[in-house]
């Protein structure tokens, strides 16, 4: 039989077509939720290339992995990575612990209490929280680690989430700041936009038509965290890079000698213009699906031992999609 | 070779085939012997690289080929004219090798013996390079004539790699294109026997005369080597003469083309004659007047055509040097008491021309296999203290190819089918041994293969080998000069061996002694 065309198919296509042409009403920059200050003129640069060569790169990433779901309660796992190089050369790794959490409910504020995590009233834990927790508490590990003018790579922005204590990030910028160490938010995917156009596909296709050289940046935006200010730039720091990034480091430093910095440190072949290091932290802190299957049978054998009924567990958390048959 | 450096990892497949994982800068060779130690039954496997490849672990199939274009982008300094350079960081994580291997077997924990693989062992063991006494095993299996050391890749080991001299009665097959070493290697093989004191005799037709300089630089050369040759001018030779009569049709019959038609005309001129051997082509090459001799004794029952073919090549054979009227001064007996008496002969036929020569070594290896049998049959003890005989053949797929195995009367088919009750075998040498009749080449019990670029040669070779060779393909065609596998029964795996110098061979070889012991068969003669 032969399947019909989803409906919705002719006018999402209308509408991407007139993103990507520049036909919307409003092509104000955006990101969501963020609190930027944007430029009031975008004004992309050709990158002057200058030779940069910190003594130690290091990246911290972290990873995330449901085990349990019985909607009102979660059971997941968590953990922050982190990867020093120096000459090319992996010197530290650390894949970090896996924390397990109950989430849900009152189980979360039970949580909370137990990371010593302060939530405001009415806002809630979740897994995000959790792991960008883990995150910037590797990463002030991480700053008493470095030796000076080292780089450090965070996953995503310097922007903690508004539900992390600001004073600790604040003194973490600060003590980065006397050591010299140059700390950078790397942003994989960014929710930066121009209208609706994501914003770095934009910069991209403009940057192209502009300049013959392949590689530019372009300062975008600005924030503040507890009076520290923090440059947003949009960068393509390699000829061979097939994308753009959102880049985001504190603004009292020049932006080309910080961009030739994390050049330096960005040009694997298998993946230029994309810091390397980062990369392998990443690989450390991914949870794979495997994972998973691990952890549900350690926490299994527990419940055995505490005499709970497989079928009870198995009526709380079982997912139903397995006994789906799907194509 | 390096001891206990661990260069990989086991991971698969089966109890024949294993592969294992190597670091992407660990110095792999195809034909490498390593080993793979399981740590649960202390076995030692030892196995063998038949192939490498690259390996990775990233998700995207292309990926190599990626990182290969970028890299290469960057050696032509890029699109935009200066040069930004890209690396490979931590390429050890990100890339490794794979080899293949074959397993030939484990030793006992207790080192005593070898056996042939029938168990896995255990996944991810480590696989390390040898240890010298991982090879104890063999030491009984090399024989008396030593031809060179184990080579493990292109690494050689202190360790003798060598054959029986029996294995002369059951057929060796040394098999190579040009330029590999044949030469070299027959040269050792006649050397070792030249040191066995009388226990093996060797007949050596040299056709083109390259061997017997180099073997008269052996220092036991005065007693344990003779020399015949067609020329006059080669020092401590005796001349080379063979009587007519001793000659056979069958000698002709090998080595000349013949149609039926001539064959049936060279049987009716025997007849005629009624003398012995080939005697009468002497006086059939005396005649002056064929139309009439065809016509008055042959009754015109051979075409005028045919007999003037016969008598053109009796002429040019009644012509021949070596060749005498006179049986009596034929070196026929002579070489075979040298043969007796375990000696090197050295028959130089350089003179000669392909199709002469291989008259000449049709009728010196009837003489040998005849002589050989009749003691057999009719005096079994002498037989029994005779030395076994190796007769060595260059270009042994002219009289053992599929046509001409096949006619009648070719003495070198019958010796590779009946010699080995007698002690006589050949030593075939071919550039392309694919040309050998596939039922003879089975007879042979011995291969000594030194590089063979013919996928057909190696082919064939593989199906008549006393040993699986099947994945050894690739070995086979890069062995470097000098570089050979030796397949026997004896050996439980085809043995890689890096061939010695003959010429630094001689050197370590001590003096003759001035009071030898009479060899068994000198004793023999005696009797």
């Amino acid at each position: 039989m032969k399947e019909t065309p989803p409906v919705g198919l002719d006018s999402v296509s209308i509408r991407l077509a007139q993103i990507f042409n520049g036909q919307e009403p409003t092509t104000a920059l955006s990101d969501e939720g963020s609190g930027l200050e944007f430029e009031p003129d975008l004004k992309i640069q050709p990158l002057d290339l200058s030779e940069q060569d910190p003594p130690q790169a290091w990246a911290i990433d972290g990873g995330q992995l449901q085990i349990l779901d019985a909607r009102s309660i979660q059971v997941v796992a968590t953990r922050a990575s982190r990867v020093c190089f120096s000459q090319k050369k992996r010197v530290f790794e650390e894949q970090g612990p896996l924390h397990l959490s109950l989430l849900g409910g009152t189980q979360s504020i039970q949580e909370a209490k137990e990371w010593k995590i302060a939530l405001a009233l009415g806002e809630v834990l979740d897994t995000k929280l959790l792991r960008e927790y883990l995150e910037w508490k590797a990463l002030a590990k991480t700053i008493d680690d470095s030796v000076e003018k080292a780089i450090v790579f965070k996953d995503g922005q310097l922007r903690p989430d508004d539900r992390i204590e600001i004073d600790q990030v604040v003194s973490l910028l600060e003590k980065a700041q006397e050591k010299d160490i140059l700390l950078v938010g790397f942003s994989k995917q960014s929710s930066l936009s121009k209208g609706s156009m994501p914003l770095l596909a934009w910069l991209s296709n403009e940057a192209s038509q502009m300049f013959d050289t392949t590689r530019w940046w372009c300062p975008v935006a600005t924030y503040s965290i507890g009076g520290q200010k923090i440059r947003v730039v949009a960068a393509k720091l390699d000829s061979l890079s097939r994308f753009s990034f959102r880049i985001d480091f504190p603004a009292y430093l020049d932006p080309c000698f910080v961009l030739n910095t994390i050049r330096a440190v960005s040009n694997d072949v298998g993946f230029p213009g994309y810091p390397y290091p980062l990369s392998v932290a990443d690989q450390l802190a991914t949870c794979p699906s495997w994972l998973s299957q691990e952890i549900k049978q350690l926490i299994d054998d527990s419940l055995d031992k505490q005499g709970i009924p497989l079928q009870l567990r198995e009526a709380a958390f079982f997912d139903r999609h397995e006994l789906m048959e799907r194509l | 070779m390096s001891l206990n450096q661990i260069r990989g990892r086991l991971f698969g497949r089966n109890v024949s085939e294993v592969v294992f994982r190597a670091q992407p800068d660990e110095d792999l060779f195809i034909g490498e012997l390593l080993v793979g130690i399981d740590e649960i039954t202390n076995r030692r496997y030892l196995i063998r690289v038949v192939d490498i490849s690259y390996g990775s672990d990233q998700r995207e199939p292309l990926w190599a080929q990626r990182i290969a274009g970028r890299l290469l982008g960057d050696d032509s300094g890029g699109d935009e004219g200066f040069i930004e350079e890209h690396f490979l960081y931590e390429p050890s994580r990100r890339s490794y090798q794979i080899a293949e291997c074959r397993c030939l077997g484990y030793i006992t924990p207790d080192a005593t013996s070898f056996q042939k693989p029938k168990s896995l062992p255990s996944q991810f063991s480590q696989v390390v390079s040898p240890e010298p006494s991982d090879f104890n095993f063999l030491a009984s299996r090399m024989g008396d004539l030593n031809i060179g050391n184990l080579r493990s890749g292109e690494q050689e080991v202190d360790f003798e790699v060598g054959i029986s001299g029996n294995s002369f009665s059951s057929h060796i097959g040394i098999f190579a294109t040009t330029g590999m070493g044949k030469s070299n290697l027959l040269q050792v093989l006649a050397a070792q026997v030249m040191l066995q004191q009388g226990r093996y005799g060797l007949l050596v037709i040299d056709p083109h005369g390259e061997h017997h300089q180099k073997l008269a630089q052996h220092p036991w050369a005065s007693s344990t080597l003779k020399i015949y040759s067609s020329r006059k001018a080669v020092p401590n030779a005796s001349t080379l003469r063979v009587g007519l009569g001793e000659l056979s049709i069958d000698d002709l019959r090998v080595s000349y083309q013949w149609s039926h038609a001539q064959e049936e005309a060279i049987f009716e001129l025997e007849r005629h004659y009624g003398k012995k051997g080939l005697s009468w082509l002497s006086e059939f090459c005396s005649i002056q007047d064929l139309s009439d001799f065809r016509e008055n004794e042959l009754s015109s029952r051979v075409a005028p055509a045919t007999l003037q073919i016969i008598h053109r090549r009796a002429k040019r054979i009644t012509g021949l040097s070596i060749i005498a009227s006179d049986s009596s001064i034929s070196v026929g007996d002579s070489i075979i008491r040298d043969l007796q008496e375990g000696k090197v002969v050295v028959l130089d036929l350089s003179a000669l021309d392909s199709t002469e020569e291989l008259m000449i070594a049709s009728y010196f290896s009837r003489r040998v296999l005849d002589e050989w049998s009749s003691q057999y049959l009719e005096n079994p003890s002498k037989h029994s203290r005779m030395p076994v005989v190796g007769i060595v053949l260059e270009e042994a797929q002219r009289v053992l190819g599929n046509a001409k195995s096949k006619g009648e009367g070719n003495i070198f088919p019958r010796i590779a089918r009946e010699g080995r009750k007698f002690k006589v075998g050949l030593c075939a040498i071919s550039q392309q041994p694919k040309l050998i009749d596939d039922e003879l080449l089975s007879q042979f019990n011995t291969f000594l293969i030194l590089g063979l670029s013919d996928e057909k040669d190696r082919n064939i070779l593989r199906s008549s080998a006393k040993q699986d060779l099947s994945a050894l393909s690739k070995e086979i065609q890069t062995l470097m000069p000098g570089e050979a596998l030796v397949v026997n029964l004896e050996a439980p795996f085809a043995i890689p061996a890096k061939i010695q110098l003959f010429s630094q061979m001689i050197k370590h070889i001590e003096p003759l002694p001035i009071e030898r012991k009479s060899p068994p068969n000198v004793s023999a003669l005696m009797d």
